[in-house]
């Protein structure tokens, strides 16, 4: 347990509607994440990747569920205590420039976090850390005396991952990091995160809905759908031996490299669209959708539980 | 920049032309003229009047004259006030008009943006209805109800404050004329600032400064409310020409001895020269506001700088 660095506990985050319904965005997500490890969180739009990744960050108030921070029960802490912390936890996000204040030069903007969180660090010190994270996100120091609306997509998540990393962090979650880039520039920024996390001995929870890019990036993966684990394994026999049936669905649906080859291997292709999470289905979420789906999956909620070695799945009729 | 500034003097020649010559014309369009009395003056006298001040003259003859003195910077004579020049009764009025303005804009802004920030802090609660409220009656109400109001509850019944005039431009007699010239204005400011506070307080940079550890004072104070206020940056134009109005009236209610009053008394007793002279020059003070806010705006936002 001594490398376990974030434990989630029964992570439940509910938005409630008019009418006493509520969007069921989290429900029930428990993991762990070991130092230095990379977890990928995969999933369709509006599976609740990004609610998950805002409520670890604590940037989203829980409805139920715990997360453990170095030991530490963060979702309790006081504001005060919790700005403390947020120095070993920093994220980025998916629109580059949007994220960016358009009315502060790259320099301040990389500054900000250490002035607010290192209030005891010399203007020398800073200017020094900000010059050097700088070149190592791979930007010119001449970056710092202009605005991001000067930059280019990549550029700006460049200055996002500085401004990220500029605290020393031991987790950053990055939330569709590459989604909005062209994609010459995403194996840029996928290998500079890398390239990062070797050097800086970081942890990454990296959300994607590109399987391809969960693979590169990920020591194990995590599959959501409608804000519910359905496999969370090793990255290699997850997406290789998937045994969820929307494992499978989700691999089968990714274009392969190359078109020709058989493709339907696996599952067919997916049916119908993803249920409203107003009102989930009982029991198994995925039930309305899946091809096994069976009488006894309205009834019962499949449990996460473990299938192989380092390999969850929550079905009752595993592959 | 100085080259933007230089070419947006020059276009505002052509916008002042057009002003000179509508409001010469339609004060000569008004029944009446600047010597008629209650009782008629002898018709030599009345032509004397008339050849003194080239009234005599066809109107064509009148405008090119009249045209080719404002490029020297003579505004001639006012009609009625006998000794003075209109450069001169505006230099008399300015000072009064322009302490009234600023203090009304000032206070505009500070309340405006204020209360306006507070509304979005508070989005939906009982303090975000209740300033809105009272923003839609300040927008409703019109300056010549209000001033009356204040002055008749706060001067008369009351008896706090003076229900009117200048006495040197006491803080006293300041309270009240300015309250009302910018109670209208702090109500637009205040549902702009709102507005775009709320916007901005949605958008992701705002997420990215708390993800990034900043106490929540400072992401509000640098990072959401500098772009929040740039549409309050973009009214102060308008709100330059709302208040430049509204004096007219509020210094007619409260008898201020400002530009507003002589305007007033200036097209009530057909003064050609006054009427005209002031309008040129509030034409010219709002070109100016504009520029100047252009200006600043290009300043606070680095994505619209100009070259």
């Amino acid at each position: 347990m001594s490398d376990q660095l974030l434990a989630v506990r029964h992570l439940r985050v509910l938005f409630p509607l008019k009418g006493g319904q509520s969007v069921h965005a989290v429900d029930d997500v428990s993991f762990g994440l070991r130092d230095r490890e990379s977890l990928g969180i995969v999933g369709e739009s509006g599976c609740g990747k990004s609610t998950l990744a805002r409520a670890v960050m604590n940037l989203q108030a829980l409805t139920s569920g715990q997360i453990i921070w170095r030991g530490v029960f963060i979702d309790t802490l006081k504001r005060r205590e919790l700005r403390d912390r947020r120095r070993e936890f920093q994220m980025i996000f998916q629109d580059p420039l949007a994220s960016l204040d358009p009315r502060m030069t790259v320099a301040k903007l990389v500054a900000e976090p250490l002035r607010a969180l290192r209030p005891n660090l010399r203007t020398e010190e800073v200017r020094s850390m900000v010059n050097s994270i700088i070149d190592r996100v791979g930007l010119d120091v001449s970056a710092l005396d202009r605005y991001p609306h000067e930059f280019s997509g990549g550029q700006c998540q460049r200055i996002s991952i500085a401004r990220a990393l500029v605290v020393e962090p031991k987790l950053l979650v990055c939330d569709e990091p590459v989604s909005a880039l062209d994609v010459s520039v995403q194996a840029q920024i996928l290998n500079l995160l890398k390239e990062l996390q070797e050097s800086c001995d970081l942890s990454l929870i990296f959300i994607s809905h590109d399987l391809s890019v969960v693979r590169h990036m990920s020591d194990r993966v995590m599959v959501l759908y409608l804000g519910k684990i359905m496999e969370l394994g090793d990255r290699d026999r997850l997406l290789n031996n998937p045994r969820h049936p929307y494992t499978r669905a989700l691999i089968n649906s990714a274009p392969a490299p190359d078109p020709n080859k058989e493709r339907d291997r696996l599952a067919p292709l997916l049916e119908g669209e993803v249920p409203s999470p107003i009102n989930p289905p009982s029991g198994c979420v995925f039930r309305t959708r899946c091809p096994k789906a069976a009488e006894r999956c309205a009834k019962d909620v499949p449990d996460l539980r473990p299938i192989g070695p380092g390999q969850n799945v929550a079905c009752h009729f595993p592959e | 920049m100085l080259r933007y500034g230089l070419s947006r003097v020059r276009n505002a020649v052509p916008t002042l032309l057009i002003i000179v010559t509508i409001a010469f014309f339609m004060v000569r369009l008004a029944p009446g003229g600047p010597f008629d009395a209650e009782r008629s003056l002898p018709p030599e006298i009345e032509k004397n009047l008339a050849a003194a001040y080239h009234l005599d003259e066809p109107l064509p003859a009148q405008y090119v004259r009249y045209l080719s003195n404002i490029v020297r910077g003579d505004f001639g004579p006012s009609f009625r006030y006998r000794d003075h020049t209109v450069s001169e009764l505006i230099a008399i009025g300015f000072p009064v008009s322009l302490k009234l303005g600023i203090a009304a804009i000032v206070l505009a802004l500070v309340f405006g943006t204020l209360l306006g920030s507070l509304a979005a802090l508070r989005q939906n609660s009982s303090v975000d209805y209740g300033v809105m409220g009272t923003a839609m009656l300040g927008i409703a109400i019109p300056g010549f109800v209000v001033a009356p109001l204040l002055s008749l509850v706060f001067g008369v019944h009351l008896g706090w404050l003076p229900a009117g005039g200048w006495e040197g431009g006491a803080v006293r007699n300041m309270v009240l004329p300015v309250t009302a010239l910018a109670l209208p204005q702090i109500a637009v400011i205040a549902r702009l600032t709102r507005g775009s506070m709320i916007e901005i307080l949605h958008s992701d940079f705002i997420r990215t400064a708390h993800a990034k550890g900043l106490p929540a004072r400072l992401v509000v104070f640098r990072h959401a409310l500098p772009g929040a206020l740039m549409p309050v940056v973009s009214y102060l134009g308008p709100a330059v020409a709302g208040i430049v109005t509204g004096s007219v009236v509020i210094e007619q209610i409260f008898g201020l001895p400002g530009i507003g009053r002589f305007f007033i008394q200036g097209a009530l007793n057909r003064d050609y020269t006054l009427v005209t002279g002031v309008v040129i020059f509030y034409g010219s003070l709002l070109i100016t506001a504009n520029l100047i806010v252009d200006l600043v705006y290009g300043w606070l936002d680095p994505r619209v700088r100009y070259e």
